[in-house]
């Protein structure tokens, strides 16, 4: 066959296989992990509103028109006479500034991890929300303990599914039954990074069903 | 999926929380340290000094008010509108660049002789979608299509009832995707998200 083709063609899966598997490690890396995209435009969008303000005041300056807010003779004065402002001021300013400067460094270098897993495959990527493991696994040990769904919370954190029982009045709930269950599942389901459960029995019990 | 560029998103946040860090924490000097106050003065009249013999330096020859001000002007005022300018469309240049990457086309051939065969990814993204309606264990499904570093790659993005096991959809969707190769004639990479929605009550 002769000219080029865009998608992997079968034939060539197996020579394609490193590039592919490598696509795929971008694509679980970006899709577990926060693109930073929403702080990153709004500081784009005030340092934009900055820089408009700016040109303009300079633009007013050098057609001798009145200022908008301050002219650049105003915002020089102000800087030179700066050791004149009550440092009440220039503190809160300087902890404001401090806090969201740190703030944004925080945001800038932390992993920033979604909500989400990864289950193992060998054909396609898969990421899954972590509430959807958690009302599966809910749903299972709530069959398991045989009381109804609404008695049973689950969270997902990265390595733990905590299983949290509020037992009705009178009903015993047999935690082990629910751990072993529980972790047949998540084993069955092959999620990566592997969660392994944890149950918890509420000390209080409901009253009634 | 998409083509966002995150390393320039956390760098520009880096640079604006540095810069932010410095200032308050010389804001705060400033109010706490008196030897910083007493400091600023001497520094400060150095600065508009140098200022203003660059001012000085750089007269502009036409006046550009009517009428004309008292001393002439310095074209250093025009470079930094010129540069606030350049500096407002990189900008705004960056925040448009968020999130593309969507693409039409998921296949295509060139043919032996003139023609060519293209393969539209809404043939695609609408084959798994009508695959997946009527599932009873889904809410709803989506597809898309990404280039990712050139390759095209389908999103689908399924939203799950609740309670249902994500490894059962998984391989349903795996298996329709596996079709769709097959139909095709090309292997596609797919991403398979599965969610949980905004409501997910059976």
């Amino acid at each position: 066959m002769s000219g080029e083709t865009i998608g992997v063609r079968r034939s060539e899966r197996q020579r394609r296989g490193r590039s592919t598997q490598s696509t795929y490690a971008r694509i679980r890396r970006r899709e577990t992990h926060s693109s930073r995209s929403t702080p990153a435009i709004v500081v784009a969008s005030v340092l934009c509103l900055l820089c408009v303000w700016a040109a303009t005041e300079i633009t007013l300056a050098l057609l001798d028109a009145p200022a908008l807010v301050a002219s650049p003779a105003t915002v020089g004065t102000a800087l030179t006479n700066l050791d004149s402002v009550p440092s009440g001021y220039l503190f809160v300013a300087g902890v404001v500034a401090a806090l969201i400067g740190g703030s944004l460094i925080a945001l800038a270098v932390s992993a920033g991890r979604r909500a989400r897993h990864l289950l193992s495959s060998d054909s396609h990527a898969a990421v899954v929300d972590d509430n959807v493991i958690a009302s599966a696994v809910a749903r299972r040990a709530a069959q398991t303990a045989g009381i109804s769904p609404d008695s049973v919370r689950v969270t997902v954190s990265r390595r733990f599914a905590t299983v949290r029982v509020i037992p009705s009045s009178g009903t015993p709930v047999d935690a082990a039954a629910v751990e072993s269950a529980a972790k047949a599942q998540l084993d069955e389901f092959g999620i990566v990074p592997p969660l392994r459960p944890r149950v918890r029995i509420a000390s209080e019990g409901k009253v009634g069903a | 999926m998409n083509n966002t560029n995150r390393f320039l998103n956390r760098l520009l946040l880096l640079v604006v929380g540095t810069v932010l860090l410095c200032v308050g924490v010389g804001a705060l000097l400033f109010a706490s340290a008196p030897q910083v106050r007493a400091g600023w003065r001497p520094l400060v009249s150095d600065a508009a000094a140098a200022v203003a013999s660059w001012l000085n330096a750089t007269p502009l020859a036409a006046p550009l008010a009517t009428p004309p001000a008292a001393e002439p002007s310095s074209w250093l005022w025009i470079l930094a509108v010129v540069v606030l300018a350049a500096a407002v469309l990189l900008l705004v240049s960056f925040m448009l660049r968020q999130g593309r990457g969507r693409i039409d086309v998921i296949a295509s051939r060139q043919g032996t002789g003139n023609g060519a065969i293209v393969v539209r990814s809404a043939l695609a993204e609408q084959a798994v979608v009508e695959a997946l309606s009527g599932r009873p264990e889904l809410f709803s499904s989506h597809a898309s299509t990404y280039a990712v570093r050139g390759i095209p790659v389908i999103k689908v993005v399924v939203t799950l009832r609740r309670g249902v096991s994500p490894r059962d959809v998984f391989s349903f969707v795996d298996g329709i995707l596996q079709s769709l190769d097959d139909l095709l004639g090309v292997e596609t990479p797919a991403l398979i998200s599965l969610s949980g929605g905004f409501r997910n009550k059976a």
